[in-house]
């Protein structure tokens, strides 16, 4: 589960730039589509509900997994934004038959603190917790919190040189994921003795970092060339994206997928497709799909849960 | 597609169907625009059009063309282009020359957020 960026930044909040009344995912021209995989680098009323995944193999060899989750952020002030995140999932084809449950909640907040309209650059800090024992405990969620800072950038190319490059973009994200306990003891039977013996369970911090690459065909049409293509297809960005996770100790390998696919970014909402391709063994057996339907509060409720608690 | 899958099929579907009500609420992305983004004009235009994804208002718009020279052109707008249009028309006070010509705007938006844009187009000789 991909933990939403948590707790108060009071002091680097007095850092902030300035920021018009641009919206969600605007820095100047350039319109950051909100990707499925990898976190927005700016803050936004938004609501993302659901968004399906479809898997093989990514917890357990042989487990297909189906999940459902949902991100809810919301401003409280044009700056700072507050989320909480959650998921239900079912799967099936392991030892244990059909299990279906909760994963653990997320809740955070992001700060943006830099938008540089004329360079399309923006860049947020985040902090965020996965809420231990939220879950459902059947489904092997951890029983303590784990937090993450994360550091979130986004650049648009609109002032390259070149024609071509100009509809592109980038977004990326790196942080660290903190599990609050660092060993969990158990008891277990040997099964050559027979004998109870305790088994510990490390837990290790890890490194989440990753990123996007998008292609702007609403940015070509408007501000480089018309293309001549109908409007639906003019709000359709192709979009790449790479979420990894590496452990900073222990013997396990980084994990992590490879998404490509479109974003239909429509009037008040958008909607997303895209394959997940493991980008190992450990990280799934077979390309999965993953699809989301998105809402921008701040167009559809722009007078009262889509503006900032405090402007 | 299983159960799962058609429950959330049909999940999208209703929230489409409840979102289309909203459809006035949004920021204001360029459609379509005369001169376009690019385009070459053997014939020199008589003016520039702008459509919108929404209304804009119009008394806070701003809408500059600039021509090879660097000099900003002076617009004229049409008696009927005041409060909120989709549309934003400006003519041109005198005829284009040969060269390329740069376009930019920025809106307000119904829905109380600013976007902007800019594009060249060009007029051969």
């Amino acid at each position: 589960m991909r933990i939403v960026p948590i707790l108060p930044f009071a002091a680097v909040a007095a850092m902030c730039c300035s920021l018009s009344a641009a919206g969600h995912g605007y820095a100047g021209k350039r319109f950051f589509t909100a990707t499925i995989l990898v976190e927005d680098p700016f803050v936004a009323d938004e609501l993302a509900l659901p968004t399906y995944t479809h898997r093989k193999g990514g917890e357990e060899p042989g487990v297909t997994e189906d999940e459902f989750e949902f991100e809810f952020a919301k401003r409280i002030t044009p700056l700072l934004a507050f989320s909480i995140e959650g998921g239900w999932s079912r799967e099936h084809g392991g030892e244990e038959g059909k299990v279906e449950g909760f994963s653990n909640l997320g809740v955070g907040v992001k700060h943006q603190l830099v938008l540089d309209e004329d360079d399309e650059f923006v860049a947020s800090i985040g902090a965020g917790v996965e809420l231990g024992g939220t879950g459902s405990e059947h489904m092997g969620v951890e029983d303590f919190n784990t937090y993450e800072a994360t550091v979130y950038v986004g650049k648009g190319f609109g002032s390259a040189g070149a024609n071509w490059v100009k509809p592109f973009a980038v977004t990326a994200f790196a942080g660290l994921s903190i599990p609050a306990r660092g060993k969990t003891s158990f008891e277990t039977i040997d099964p050559d003795t027979l004998d109870p013996v305790t088994e510990e369970e490390r837990h290790v911090t890890h490194a989440v970092y990753g990123g996007t690459l998008q292609y702007s065909l609403a940015y070509l049409h408007a501000n480089v060339e018309d293309t001549g293509l109908p409007d639906w297809a003019n709000q359709i960005t192709p979009v790449i994206e790479l979420s990894l996770d590496s452990p900073l100790a222990g013997d396990e390998r980084t994990t992590g997928s490879i998404n490509p696919g479109l974003i239909w970014s429509g009037q008040g909402y958008q909607i997303g497709a895209e394959a997940v391709i493991p980008i190992n063994r450990d990280s799934g057996e077979s390309v999965g799909f993953a699809v989301q339907l998105h809402f921008y509060l701040d167009d559809l409720f722009p007078n009262s849960l889509g503006k900032p608690l405090f402007e | 597609m299983n159960r799962l899958g058609k429950a959330a099929a049909l999940a999208i579907v209703l929230c489409l169907a409840a979102l289309s009500a909203s459809e006035a609420f949004a920021h204001a992305a360029l459609l379509h625009a005369s001169p376009s983004a690019g385009q070459t004009l053997s014939v020199p235009p008589k003016g520039i059009s702008i459509e919108f994804s929404t209304k804009v208002d119009l008394s806070k718009m701003e809408l500059h063309v600039t021509a090879p020279s660097g000099t900003e052109l002076a617009l004229v707008a049409p008696e009927l282009q005041t409060g909120m249009s989709t549309t934003v028309i400006r003519g041109f006070k005198s005829a284009l020359a040969a060269g390329t010509y740069s376009v930019r705007w920025r809106v307000f938006s119904v829905d109380g957020h600013w976007t902007r844009g800019d594009y060249t187009f060009t007029v051969e000789g």
